[in-house]
């Protein structure tokens, strides 16, 4: 006799009853209650962060990750910084970019490449979706125009980061993003990324006598470009 | 994961005379209470923030099926599967078929406790599959063949050296010296492993309703490389991961990171929804969730409920003193320390961890340390309460217990015991301690014995009484 095949629909199905069973009489009534709408947002203690500059803020907690960070006039002069940091600290160019940062006036010799990072990818540029002054995080969105691979595969990460998207705390950023998502015909939850990234400085491990080594998996220098319109 | 929880007494002695282990022990003791501490002192709103949490927790759970009802639509509605698994071996029969279903011939893991529960590494392993732990602290125990020993820190047991020795056994070329060496080792060893996977298996840390995502935090970034380079992406988490919102997920995640490494935040924070969409370039063409109950949702009735607000920490085994005495492995099982010696029981059975619940000295830092308010040491009790009352304690005890009983019971005969007691004891103490007492070994190598006055607490008393 064969087996019976575990992904099977009916068995998946009374599979679900049972644990949904189990929980309703553990809980201690019969069905599910009936399903209001969902409930707004719940208000929860957040972390007190002063009336500061954020940017200021934000750049304090990134360094203290091992991050870096610069500060450029406008989304274009961020190519210039590139190219003068780069050089300064001897890395590769960028191979790789998100597609709305293709616009920029690269140098002809930095051909940039929009699709997904490769086992060989050295180094990328991307564009962050807001960044969090709370704990110096930034938000990434995946999607056609940004490949997550980028975030996690080269050596090198660039960022750019516009001023105006340093949000307060994590909440900030989930209101942006219902906003950002949403339409006047359509819930913001069917336009939904594959992803939202949060990445706070290079990758990093303590697995070897809780010594903390930067470049485990992902990246090993992130640098952020800061710019303002 | 082999359930080695009835060689606790054997395993744990054999544990306090391993002088790697104890010096490995001692070291992460220190990082992990220290750095807790200081990213604490940094939050003033942190005790509202655990208020907050466990009392949130608490809601969700009376809901629960009413919010993995929620989030699977969800995952189906951003083009998603989720599987509901009663207990392990239904839940690595789907993990298996679903390997099958793709053709998989490597599976790359992110670090995921419920895969330890469920023994899902044995059993893709067992059907031919190459299974690559990434999580660098996994990878070692991976290539130590031996299960983790803590479960934010699975190779914490390991000293450098130890770990060196293991990557030249298995990559070749001369032991590496120091610690960047051996990360930059594993990096390169595990990049190529990465580019070749074919199914990615990830835990969660979080489910969230509203949205269908699993969020999985890390440091190094492996889990995100596990799910966005294979082709299909496999969720494992136990049912009592769901929260409602994004919101509810930031609150405990405040916590979590604080208190499991000392970090405002770990590194990386994924929220992952759904396979790749028609137009990205990259990521995995499938997402799975399989939902694990095994055990959990007979948690939910009864005194246990309160162990399922747990977060998977860390905190409350980092400042265990047995924990710091005997370390992950001598617990036998997936789940070590304070949180383990409630967990295991009720997973395994009240009668095969027996020694678990009943190795707690009662101190109670792990309660006060754990972010979530899970009253640990009152949990610990009620093991073992559940345990007397299943007639397992050993016939030894109970007949011990029963002649204290007795003599209890006629207060005469038993002061008359206690006051010969603490003046023989008194004869055997120097300086106020007894370093050594027949019978007493196990106990007095590791730590002195306080001598009593030689007088007892009633006959001081009464002399007190008199006095004024
Ligand atoms: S019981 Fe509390 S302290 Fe221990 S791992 Fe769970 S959440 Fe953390």
């Amino acid at each position: 006799m064969n087996e019976p095949d575990p992904l099977d629909p009916t068995l998946a199905a009374r599979r679900r009853d049972t644990v949904l069973g189990a929980i309703r009489r553990n809980l201690g009534r019969d069905a599910a209650p009936p399903a209001p709408e969902f409930p707004l947002p719940p208000v929860h203690p957040r972390i007190t962060v002063p009336d500061e500059d954020l940017v200021e803020r934000w750049r304090r907690r990134w360094e203290a990750r091992g991050g870096t960070s610069a500060l450029v006039p406008t989304k274009a002069s961020a190519v210039e910084h590139l190219i003068a940091w780069c050089r300064e600290h001897d890395l590769p160019p960028p191979t790789h970019a998100a597609r709305p940062l293709l616009e920029l006036p690269w140098p002809a010799d930095w051909p940039l490449d929009p699709g997904p990072a490769g086992i060989d990818t050295q180094s990328a540029v991307s564009l962050a979706f807001a960044g969090i002054a709370e704990v110096g995080n930034l938000a990434f969105l995946s999607g056609p125009e940004s490949p997550v691979t980028h975030l996690f595969v080269p050596d090198n990460h660039f960022i750019l980061l516009d001023a105006a998207a340093i949000v307060r705390h994590f909440e900030d950023v989930w209101q942006r993003l219902r906003q950002h998502l949403g339409t006047s015909d359509a819930d913001w939850r069917e336009r939904l990324p594959r992803t939202i990234n949060f990445v706070a400085g290079p990758s990093r491990t303590g697995d070897v006598e809780q010594t903390i080594q930067l470049g485990a998996h992902g990246p090993r220098r992130v640098h952020v470009v800061i710019f303002s319109e | 994961m082999q359930i080695r929880t009835r060689e606790f007494v054997p395993r744990a002695t054999f544990a306090l005379h391993d002088p790697n282990l104890q010096r490995a022990l001692a070291k992460a003791a220190d990082g992990f209470i220290g750095k807790r501490a200081k990213a604490i002192a940094e939050v003033p709103e942190f005790e509202a923030l655990r208020e907050a949490a466990s009392a949130r927790k608490d809601e969700i759970l009376s809901e629960l099926d009413l919010w993995l009802e929620r989030f699977e639509a969800r995952v189906r509605a951003v083009g998603g599967q989720v599987h509901w698994a009663r207990d392990a071996e239904e839940a690595r029969a789907i993990v298996l078929a679903l390997c099958r279903r793709a053709g998989a011939r490597t599976v790359a893991k992110g670090k995921s406790m419920v895969s330890e529960e469920i023994g899902l590494n044995e059993a893709l392993a067992a059907d031919g599959l190459e299974v690559i732990e990434t999580d660098l602290g996994e990878y070692i125990v991976q290539l130590a063949k031996e299960p983790p020993s803590h479960i934010i820190a699975p190779a914490v047991h390991k000293t450098k050296e130890q770990v060196a020795e293991l990557f030249a056994e298995h990559h070749g070329g001369p032991p590496k010296t120091t610690v960047p060496e051996l990360v930059t080792e594993a990096r390169l060893q595990l990049r190529r492993k990465f580019f070749r996977t074919d199914v990615g298996i990830t835990g969660a840390n979080f489910l969230i309703a509203e949205t269908g995502a699993s969020v999985i935090v890390t440091n190094e970034g492996n889990g995100d490389l596990t799910q966005s380079l294979a082709r299909v992406h496999i969720v494992t988490a136990g049912i009592e991961k769901v929260v409602p919102t994004l919101e509810d997920a930031t609150l405990f995640l405040r916590l979590l990171a604080r208190s499991a490494t000392g970090q405002d935040s770990e590194t990386y924070t994924t929220y992952s929804m759904g396979p790749r969409r028609a137009d990205d370039p990259d990521g995995p063409q499938e997402y799975h969730v399989v939902l694990v109950d095994n055990g959990r949702s007979r948690m939910l009735g009864g005194p246990w409920r309160p162990m399922l607000r747990c977060i998977r920490c860390g905190a409350c085994m980092n400042h265990c003193p047995v924990y710091g005495a005997i370390g992950g492995h001598a617990y036998g099982w997936v789940y070590p320390g304070p949180m383990g010696s409630v967990l295991t029981p009720l997973f395994v059975g009240l009668d095969t961890a027996y020694d678990l619940p009943n190795a707690c000295t009662l101190n109670g830092r792990c309660g006060e340390v754990c972010p979530v308010k899970i009253p640990l040491p009152d949990l610990i009790r009620e093991v073992r309460h559940a345990q007397q009352r299943d007639g397992l304690h050993p016939p030894a005890e109970q007949r011990a217990k029963a002649l204290w009983r007795r003599a209890a019971e006629r207060p005469a005969l038993y002061h008359g015991l206690e006051r010969l007691a603490v003046r023989l004891l008194a004869t055997l103490g120097r300086k106020g301690r007894i370093r050594r007492m027949a019978g007493l070994h196990a106990w007095t190598d590791a730590r002195d014995l306080p001598a009593p006055s030689g007088r007892t607490f009633l006959e001081l008393w009464h002399a007190k009484g008199r006095d004024e």
